[in-house]
């Protein structure tokens, strides 16, 4: 028999009590009426109580019913083989949670969580299986529902703590998973957390089946400082004779609970310090550095960000590339000599663009040939007629090759368009559209897009303001992707991918003349993102959070466009090399790569000549937050606030231990303790209590 | 089971007729004037002479006829000698006022028998209806004062208020403590003309004070009979302690008036206290004799004769002196 709350045999001193009123209290005998007690006033008495236990039978049966109560209220249940052998199925399946997440290896706290899941693993008794899941923002199951206490603990010692941050609601969808397949009389998810408030800002709640029974075993809090890199931002770039100057804007904020004095930041460019930094961050304050930098504009530059390490290791470093200061070249096609260009706004847009900057090329249209096309990296065919066909030839080529091309298809394209299923631009092209109401509205799509994801935020939402007073109607097939239509439903921005190359229609003009969007704020930022994503330029200030995915290929296809190497002829694999020096090879079709280690990854193609292109991977600074809720907030967050009374018994600062009330031990137990007072109430109405009395005369 | 007829003649009395009624019997009748009518009945019935009731018919004196006068009583004979008018006056129409004085004293309500056994209280309504009752005869005038701390109920002496007293002892019922002196100096203060006071209570009091309170109605002019009632238990611990609670060691009483509790061994302590119960009734009797005051103590298992005795003692001690 083992005991829940065994604090409650304090209760036992309260055995004491009646001890001493049997031996202390005397209960004055009923006196028989008498008229006067005149004269026997007068008659000296002298009595003395007698020290024995009196009513012993009332005394034991008062003594057991308190010893029962406590032992009862200590939550008692039976370990006893016996028991387990008659037990046919599993009495309790248990999975334990295990927090994986970064924060997870602030000092101390990744041993204080392996030692309680070990030593719940430890108390496993027969009939009691568990199973264990890590998580981080993703849930793994690491090993299933058993009973082998060995296995277990196996299990666990080759966890650590990752790099990824903490997502509650994976943890326990993942742990409901686990335990559909339990048919257990009793299933419990038992979570060993630092229960970080950032692990329930994902999209999903987070929600347990009330069956389940939750347990929370608290790791923490963080007691110390926390200094963190939390974002480098490129503030300012300027391009030189084969080198430029940058300047980034380093934040870093203490998220521990103490203050760190003496911090010390460096920065380092190709493993060259480049200079360092040293200040204090109270607790919870920001600082914010500007660091100018040096470097060659030939090459992806690998920045890294250093704090003097502290609390968390991960989060003091943030790593950081900087691509080469080679000017983009945007091809911007006209009308022939002679017609009318409204190709102002345009151009003003596109001189706006830094790190890197576009080199801008005026042509007409019928100039367009092979010849003329070899040097530019982005063409844009700027409400113009369509060109011949040599020059269509040119210009499929160009895209073939990985070129990108932006058609803005208003009231200008004549000729056969080259679309359909066998052309290079999307879709069939229409006629002229009037939008009913006289005015109609730009809608994005909500679609995940890289152009899109580098318009987030206000520039998006700016596209709802422009106004469209007429587009041209284009019928897209299914190899063609709607980035933007209009409110009637009509595409205003479609892709088709050739192979290596992207092409953009647009159905409006980007003058004035069609649509307000030359005045919106969204405006330059689109046409320099849509410039960019056409020629496979990343922003300067590149990296990866962990858990983003990139398309490798992608990174390559500039540098095979500059080797004028065709499509064809590219490689098909490329090699990946992590941090730690493990390698991937990925092969065209399946170039997606997610990253889990913060750091350089380093990739490797042919057409990047013996050199490696970085990549830097950053883990999520969100998990730097060590804000961190309570027991009972959890409960709440989750939904469970009939969980509260039991969490509120346990002491949530330390490892606790739920109290098992599905064992029918204790309340047998109470019924007993119940009965014997009953009898005892009995029985003390049917005793004659009397006092002894022993006079002396003297 | 013994019983009562309503000539008044009970089974179970002693001596042939109803002079010697068992108290305990006489509980058994309802009604209170009945009961005081057989009770006198009997012990006048029992009387060898009537001394007592011929004092009406004894000439005191002559006096002047008056206006107003009864012409019937004129003595004729004297104005034929004298040719004056003169009535002849009798000791009969000089009557007494009796007034009962009862404590009803929690402690008046004690009985050492069972709940259907006779209480002093009982006992001494029995008394005193048997008093109005027999006062009745000789057309004296009755009143009663029921009395605890302090006068409870008064009807004052008249001759018609028997029926009335008889009534209010029927519907008797047990006050508080007791204050003795308190209560016969309201009474004294209330009578203005002498008469018989007969007091019946428990006594328990310290007999200085016993005899202060009964002195004062005397030195006002009334002749006083203290009736000391008690349970035969008040007299002897031993002999009825034991049978009516089955205990034969150790007992708690408890007195009735002040709740007091003290433990009781009747072994150790009765010798004692019948001494001092006797002390306190010797010395209530020497002092009482010593003031004038008519002193006598019953217990509840006597008969009820000896006290209407003493009675009729007083009154022609009364009447002798007028």
């Amino acid at each position: 028999m083992g005991l829940l709350t065994p604090w409650f045999l304090v209760g036992f001193m309260a055995v004491s009590v009646p001890i001493l009123l049997h031996l202390v209290q005397r209960k004055e005998p009923a006196g028989q009426p008498f008229p006067s007690l005149m004269f026997l006033r007068r008659i000296p008495v002298k009595t003395r109580r007698k020290k024995t236990l009196r009513d012993p039978i009332l005394l034991i049966l008062r003594c057991l019913a308190l010893v029962l109560l406590a032992l009862a209220f200590a939550g008692p249940y039976l370990l006893s083989n016996k028991t387990v052998v008659a037990t046919t199925t599993n009495k309790v399946d248990r999975v334990f949670l295990l927090d994986q997440s970064y924060s997870m290896a602030y000092p101390g706290h990744w041993t204080t969580a392996i030692d309680a899941v070990r030593e719940q693993i430890g108390e496993l008794t027969s009939g009691e299986r568990a199973a264990i899941v890590a998580f981080d923002n993703r849930a793994r199951l690491i090993e299933g529902f058993t009973a082998d206490r060995a296995r277990l603990q196996t299990a666990i010692e080759q966890l650590r703590p990752r790099y990824s941050e903490t997502n509650y609601a994976a943890a326990l969808a993942s742990a409901e998973r686990v335990l559909r397949d339990s048919s257990a009389q009793r299933q419990e998810v038992v979570l060993v957390s630092d229960l970080q408030r950032v692990g329930l800002s994902g999209l999903r709640t987070p929600r347990l089946n009330a069956e389940t029974d939750l347990r929370l075993i608290p790791i923490g809090p963080a007691a110390g400082s926390n200094a963190a890199v939390m974002s480098v931002e490129l503030a300012q770039g300027g391009s030189g004779v084969g080198e430029a100057r940058h300047v980034l804007k380093v934040r870093a904020r203490n998220t521990g609970s103490k203050a760190a004095h003496g911090v010390r930041l460096a920065s380092t460019v190709e493993d060259r310090e480049n200079g360092s930094y040293i200040f204090d961050l109270e607790a919870g304050a920001e600082h914010t550095l500007q660091i100018p930098l040096l470097i060659a504009t030939d090459r992806a530059t690998r920045v890294q960000i250093q704090l003097s390490p502290d609390g968390i290791a991960v989060d003091d470093v943030f790593y950081l590339t900087l691509a080469g200061e080679q000017p983009t070249t945007v091809m911007l096609v006209g009308p022939d000599a002679g017609d009318t260009h409204a190709g102002f706004y345009l151009t003003q847009a596109l001189a706006l663009a830094q790190a890197p900057e576009f080199d801008i090329v005026d042509t007409a249209v019928s100039d367009l040939d092979q010849e003329v096309l070899a040097g530019a990296d982005v063409v844009i065919l700027d409400d113009v007629r369509l060109p011949d066909d040599a020059g269509r030839q040119s210009l499929s080529d160009f895209v073939a090759r990985g070129g990108g091309l932006l058609v803005v298809a208003a009231d200008g394209p004549r000729g056969q368009w080259p679309g359909g299923d066998q052309g290079f631009l999307p879709g069939q092209l229409g006629q002229v559209v009037k939008p009913g109401s006289g005015v109609g509205r730009w809608v994005t799509a909500g679609d995940v897009h890289p152009l899109l994801d580098a318009l987030r935020g206000a520039s998006v939402e700016a596209f709802a303001d422009a106004e469209v007073y007429r587009y041209r109607n284009l019928i897209a097939t299914n190899d063609d992707r709607v980035l933007a239509h209009f409110d009637d439903g009509a595409p205003a921005l479609v892709e088709r991918t050739n192979r290596s190359g992207r092409v953009l229609v647009m159905t409006t003009t980007l003058d004035p003349r069609w649509s307000s969007l030359a005045f919106t704020s969204s405006f330059a930022p689109f046409l320099i993102e849509t410039v960019r994503y056409l020629a496979y330029r990343p922003r300067s200030d590149s990296h990866l959070w962990i858990g983003d995915s990139l398309d490798l290929f992608e990174q390559v296809a500039p540098f095979a466009r500059s080797q004028s190497v065709a499509d064809s002829d590219q490689p098909q694999s490329m090699v990946v090399e992590s941090p730690e020096g493990q390698t991937i090879r990925l092969s065209r079709n399946k170039a997606l790569y997610s990253p889990q280690l913060p750091g350089f990854h380093e990739l490797h193609q042919a057409a990047l000549e013996n050199e490696s292109l970085p990549i830097a991977v950053n883990a999520n600074r969100a998990e730097s937050n060590l804000a961190a809720l309570s027991a009972e907030q959890f409960y709440e967050a989750i939904m469970r606030p009939q969980k509260l009374d039991r969490a509120a018994m346990q002491d949530s600062t330390s490892i606790g231990v739920q109290a098992n009330a599905d064992n029918g031990v204790w309340w047998i137990v109470l019924a007993i303790a119940v009965l014997l007072l009953l009898t005892e109430a009995l029985l003390a109405n049917r005793l004659t209590v009397r006092a002894t009395v022993l006079s002396q005369t003297e | 089971m013994e019983a009562v007829n309503t000539n008044g003649d009970a089974a179970g009395t002693r001596n042939g007729g109803a002079r010697f009624i068992d108290p305990q019997v006489l509980t058994r009748i309802g009604n209170l004037d009945l009961l005081a009518r057989i009770v006198v009945d009997g012990f006048i019935a029992g009387l060898h002479r009537t001394l007592f009731l011929g004092v009406s018919t004894e000439f005191a004196e002559h006096r002047a006829y008056s206006p107003g006068d009864d012409v019937r009583r004129i003595d004729w004979r004297v104005y034929a000698r004298t040719d004056r008018f003169y009535v002849k006056t009798y000791e009969a129409e000089t009557n007494a006022d009796l007034v009962v004085a009862l404590d009803i004293s929690r402690s008046m309500d004690f009985t050492s028998g069972g709940p259907d056994d006779i209480t002093k209280l009982d006992y001494a309504r029995f008394v005193a209806a048997s008093l109005a009752h027999l006062a009745g005869r000789q057309r004296d005038r009755i009143g009663l004062t029921t009395f605890d701390v302090g006068l409870v109920q008064m009807i004052p002496p008249s001759g018609r208020h028997r029926d009335r007293v008889l009534r209010t002892l029927e519907t008797i019922s047990v006050g508080n403590g007791s204050d003795i002196g308190k209560a016969l100096e309201r009474l004294g203060d209330s009578l203005y003309r002498r008469g018989i006071v007969v007091v019946i209570s428990d006594f328990y009091t310290p007999a200085e004070e016993v005899i202060s309170a009964l002195d004062g109605l005397r030195v006002r002019g009334h002749d006083v009979i203290a009736i000391h009632i008690l349970d035969p238990m008040e007299l002897d611990l031993k002999r009825h302690l034991g049978v009516r609670s089955g205990l034969t060691n150790a007992e708690a009483l408890q007195d009735m008036e002040t709740a007091e509790r003290m433990p009781l061994v009747p072994g150790q302590q009765r010798t004692q206290y019948r001494r001092l119960v006797q002390e306190h009734i010797d010395t209530l009797h020497h002092a009482s004799g010593g003031r004038g005051v008519d002193y006598a103590c019953f217990d509840t298992s006597q008969p009820l004769d000896h006290i209407l005795f003493r009675y009729l003692s007083e009154r022609a001690r009364l009447s002798h002196v007028r």
